[in-house]
């Protein structure tokens, strides 16, 4: 099999290359196929690529290599790929993820002018993807990683008419350069510090390397993870991305794009424990991450901004993971938080197609008898992101709560971020299930309320016009909501650290724990938002929730905070080249004075050039004069 | 009384100059030419006043036929000078016939 | 005594000389150019040219002055043509021009060494018989056909050329025939 893994990301560029050039001729009907096929190619050789490494003995592992990519002196990175049993998740993730939203997309898009375009980035971004996950090298990887950004600002501003969607996608690249600037800095000090790029060649140096060193190369690679995971300080291009269309906040900023960081700290996880310091960074931005976006996805009305936040927040806790040494519990909460937010999202977008690309919640509600099978689908998906038991997210973010309560490896328990953990697994309970209830239960509000966002673009859709969206689009939703039922029983950290030791004490009553934190946020904001609505209004109007709410859905004003101390000065920097070196200096003085300058001159001259014979004659002499007074001053002198 | 060097070349140097005068401040095209005339003649007489300067009592100061090279410059000169009056004459009356006019800021043809 | 004749007529020569450039009338101007001639014509003898004063009397005071009073009896400007209509700042600049570069020139000949140092030279003293006679015609046919053979080649040619350019640029055309019958472009024309 180890033959064929270069087609797991070449099989997603050639759909690109043919949706792309000829998609447009092609029409919709095989462009949608071309689209499917390639990732489905792709996801089948993953699958049978994982099976070869599952069957084989622990550390196995396929790889290919094309011989040099980059040479330059010593310098010398390979096109090589490979598939071990961390990127054969990442592999059987992304694949089998995408491949469900490719087909839901196919449905989802029907009918878009820009269909092939569409499919063309998606493929784009899948082999770009893969590129990340199967690199054996991480300047290879850094490629992938820059063309996923590149796909994601493509997309996010797929509908390139609406001016905030432009600019969503500009902020998402700028602020993914910023971390990019960090990962490309830390990639040249692992070059300084180990002397090559490859995987297995830094894991092995990593114990050698100076502490010192370890801390600052493990820090700019965090600084990288956070820019693409959407960690603090630089997360704030996540929630804007849903400017993109649904399928697409699925597939990149929920399943897969968003968590390469976590799969860059998997991957590199023997030179971060070299790092201690970094660790202790990673778990509390992790936290706290996780903490401040739950608050934050309390107040927002948008149905796909609350799953946004929500995202960034599980990344948290994905970080959190990471920052205690548990780099397979990281990706196990990768994989099972792929599942039940992509199935998440996809419900979102199905509620928005049928709602007639209606995003607002407070146009909705009711819906869950019009929409029965998405209301289920929906729900299985809302009560695996709230942790509820033997659900997907259950298994995983109660592993990483108690790993960070009993400690893991060499890592002491941390148990203020563990209750920080805790408290966000409650508040996301709480603001799933407020989801829920305003979205599928009460009365619907759609017709009746008032244009409430200026971003809607339905018109007050009466509630028998609301149809369940088509099958393709249900397919994809159905596969995703039995993985998140199930996903939860695969023993992923122990397949990824066959010798992995996560302490016995207290997991079952972390479990008991985590699963009553569940229930009663789940309770709880079902309780206000069904029965008492009223206590709910009455607490948003007095002082205290006036101040909570308003922070909250203001986002605790980070993006005005940005916008005040890093853009406005910037912009005020650009404001006065633009004035004083582009204005003044190049176009007045450079540009202008030069032609003003040529055209005076010319002007002046122009006066030696009237044709007349007795001027030139006079101008003979006065040269002549000229060269005779030179030549006396000069002998003279 | 003896003719010094510098006095022959203070009368050309003067003639010269009324020539230049006259190419200046005179419209008529005749007049320009015989100014032309005499600013070639200043200069002829200077090299005649130089070439007659290096024939001393103890003989040329230049050997062989170099004596008499003044002489042959002056000839030359002389020759085109000749050349010159006819061409310029010649354009004078091509002009005239075509423009009906003498005056020299009448030909301002002369720019690009 | 050839100092003095050389003086007198320097003298002469810059008087008509100015006065060529400032007669109204050219038939004037011509007939003091002539004057200017023989007189420069002898101050070539006092400088024992006598070969070129010949030439100087034959070439400029016969074929070139014949040359320009053929001219102006050509051209018969009238009265109205004659007025030059000059400007006075332009004349004043001209002549500021010409003395300016007197001046230069005298400072020139002034400040130069060499020619001071041959200012105790009399240069109409007594010289040896063996070089006296450069500049008598037998010399000068001497170094003309041998050692400056070529740019006298040359001058032919030049002459040559120039016979044929001013047969070229006064040949009557028919066109020019036509124009001359019309009036109406009897006005100096304006540059394009």
């Amino acid at each position: 099999m180890d033959k064929w893994i270069f087609l797991i990301p070449l099989l997603p560029f050639l759909g690109f290359l043919v949706n792309g050039l000829l998609g447009r001729r092609l029409g919709d009907r095989a462009v949608a196929i071309i689209g499917c096929a390639s990732v489905a190619g792709a996801f089948a050789i993953s699958v049978a690529s994982f099976m070869q490494v599952y069957d084989a003995k622990p550390d196995t592992f396929l790889q290919q290599d094309f011989g040099a990519w980059i040479q330059a002196g010593d310098l010398s990175v390979s096109f090589g790929l490979i598939i071990d049993s961390l990127s054969g998740v990442m592999c059987l993730v992304v694949t089998g993820v995408g491949l469900l939203i490719h087909v839901y997309s196919t449905g989802y898009m029907k009918g878009d002018a820009g269909y092939y375009r569409f499919f063309a980035y998606l493929n784009l971004f899948m082999a770009s993807m893969l590129v990340l996950v199967t690199a054996d090298n991480i300047v290879l990887m850094f490629l992938g990683w820059e063309g996923v950004g590149l796909c994601s600002y493509l997309l996010i501003g797929f509908w390139y008419k609406g001016l905030a969607n432009c600019s969503a996608g500009i902020k998402a690249f700028v602020v993914n350069r910023i971390g990019d600037l960090g990962f490309l800095l830390g990639i040249f000090a692992i070059w300084a510090a180990c002397g090559s790029f490859e995987f297995s060649a830094i894991v092995a140096e990593a114990p050698n390397i100076d502490s010192s060193a370890a801390f600052w190369i493990c820090l700019l690679l965090f600084v990288g993870a956070c820019g693409k995971s959407a960690q603090i300080p630089l997360y704030v291009w996540l929630p804007d991305a849903m400017a993109g269309p649904t399928p697409v906040s699925a597939l990149i900023h929920a399943a897969t794009m968003v968590t390469s960081g976590v799969y860059l700290l998997a991957r590199l996880g023997p030179l971060f424990d070299a790092a201690p310091g970094v660790l202790t960074i990673v778990a509390t931005i992790g936290a706290l991450t996780a903490l401040l976006a739950a608050l934050i996805a309390f107040s927002q009305n948008d149905i796909k901004k609350v799953l946004a936040y929500s995202t960034v927040s599980q990344l948290g806790y994905m970080f959190l993971a990471a920052g205690m040494g548990a780099y397979s519990v990281a990706i196990f909460h990768v994989v099972t938080h792929a599942f039940f937010k992509a199935l998440l999202f996809l419900g979102a977008g199905a509620v928005i197609h049928s709602l007639h690309h209606e995003q607002d919640m407070r146009r909705m509600g009711g819906l869950r008898r019009r929409l029965p099978w998405t209301f289920a689908l929906y729900l299985i998906g809302g009560l695996a992101l709230s942790g509820f038991p033997l659900t997907a997210g259950f298994f995983s973010k109660d592993e990483i709560l108690h790993i960070a309560h009993s400690g893991f490896g060499n890592i002491e328990p941390r148990s203020v971020l563990w209750s920080i953990g805790l408290l966000t697994a409650l508040l996301t309970a709480f603001y799933t299930f407020r989801q829920i209830a305003l979205v599928f239960f009460g009365s619907y509000r759609g017709a009746s309320e008032p244009q409430a966002s200026e971003e809607s673009a339905a018109h007050g859709l009466e509630l028998d016009k609301v149809k369940e969206s088509p099958l393709s689009m249900r397919i994809p939703l159905i596969v995703l909501a039995a993985l998140s039922l199930t996903g939860g029983f695969l023993a992923i950290p122990h397949f990824l650290q066959p010798g992995i030791e996560i302490p016995e004490d207290g997991k079952i009553s972390g479990l008991i724990i985590g699963g009553i934190v569940s229930i009663a946020g789940i309770a709880a904001a079902l309780t206000i938002y069904l029965r008492f609505p009223q206590a709910l209004k009455g607490f948003l109007s007095s002082a205290p929730g006036k101040l909570a709410h308003r922070l909250s859905s203001r986002k605790f004003y980070v993006d005005e905070i940005y916008q005040k101390l890093i853009i406005r000065p910037i912009a005020i920097i650009a404001e006065i080249c633009f004035y004083v070196v582009d204005r003044l200096i190049i176009d007045i003085i450079l540009v202008h004075g030069s032609s003003f300058g040529a055209s005076a001159l010319g002007h002046l001259l122009r006066r030696l050039q009237d044709g007349r014979t007795p001027t030139y004659a006079a101008w003979f002499l006065a040269g002549a004069i000229l060269v005779l007074a030179v030549t006396l001053w000069a002998a003279g002198g | 009384m003896t003719l010094s060097l510098d006095l022959c070349l203070y009368l050309c140097a003067a003639v010269f100059s009324i020539g230049v005068y006259g190419v200046l401040s005179r419209q008529n095209i005749i007049v320009i030419l015989m100014s032309l005339e005499l600013m070639l003649n200043g200069v002829n007489l200077a090299i005649i006043s130089f070439g007659r300067y290096f024939i001393t009592p103890e003989g040329s100061a230049l050997s062989g036929t170099g004596a008499s090279s003044s002489q042959i410059f002056v000839i030359i000169v002389l020759a085109i000078a000749a050349a010159e009056a006819a061409v310029g004459l010649a354009i004078l009356l091509a002009v005239y016939r075509r423009w009906r006019s003498a005056r020299v800021s009448d030909m301002r043809l002369l720019k690009g | 005594m050839d100092a003095l004749v050389f003086l007198i007529s320097g003298v002469l020569m810059t008087a008509s000389a100015l006065l060529v450039v400032t007669r109204k009338n050219p038939v004037y101007s011509a007939i003091l150019l002539v004057v200017f001639f023989l007189l420069t014509s002898l101050n070539f003898l006092v400088l024992r040219s006598p070969f070129l004063a010949v030439i100087q009397v034959l070439v400029y005071g016969g074929a070139i002055m014949v040359l320009f009073v053929f001219v102006l009896m050509l051209l018969n400007l009238t009265e109205e043509e004659l007025d030059e209509k000059v400007e006075p700042g332009r004349k004043l600049l001209a002549g500021a021009g010409s003395v300016l570069l007197f001046v230069l020139l005298a400072w020139a000949i002034n400040s130069s060494d060499r020619i001071q140092a041959a200012g105790e030279t009399d240069l109409t003293g007594p010289v040896k018989e063996s070089v006296a006679r450069a500049g008598e015609t037998r010399e000068i046919g001497k170094a003309l056909f041998s050692e400056h053979i070529l740019p006298f080649e040359f001058t032919s040619i030049l002459i040559f050329i120039a016979i044929i350019g001013a047969i070229y640029l006064t040949k009557t055309r028919r066109a020019d025939h036509r124009r001359t019958a019309e009036p109406a472009v009897k006005q100096p024309e304006e540059s394009a």
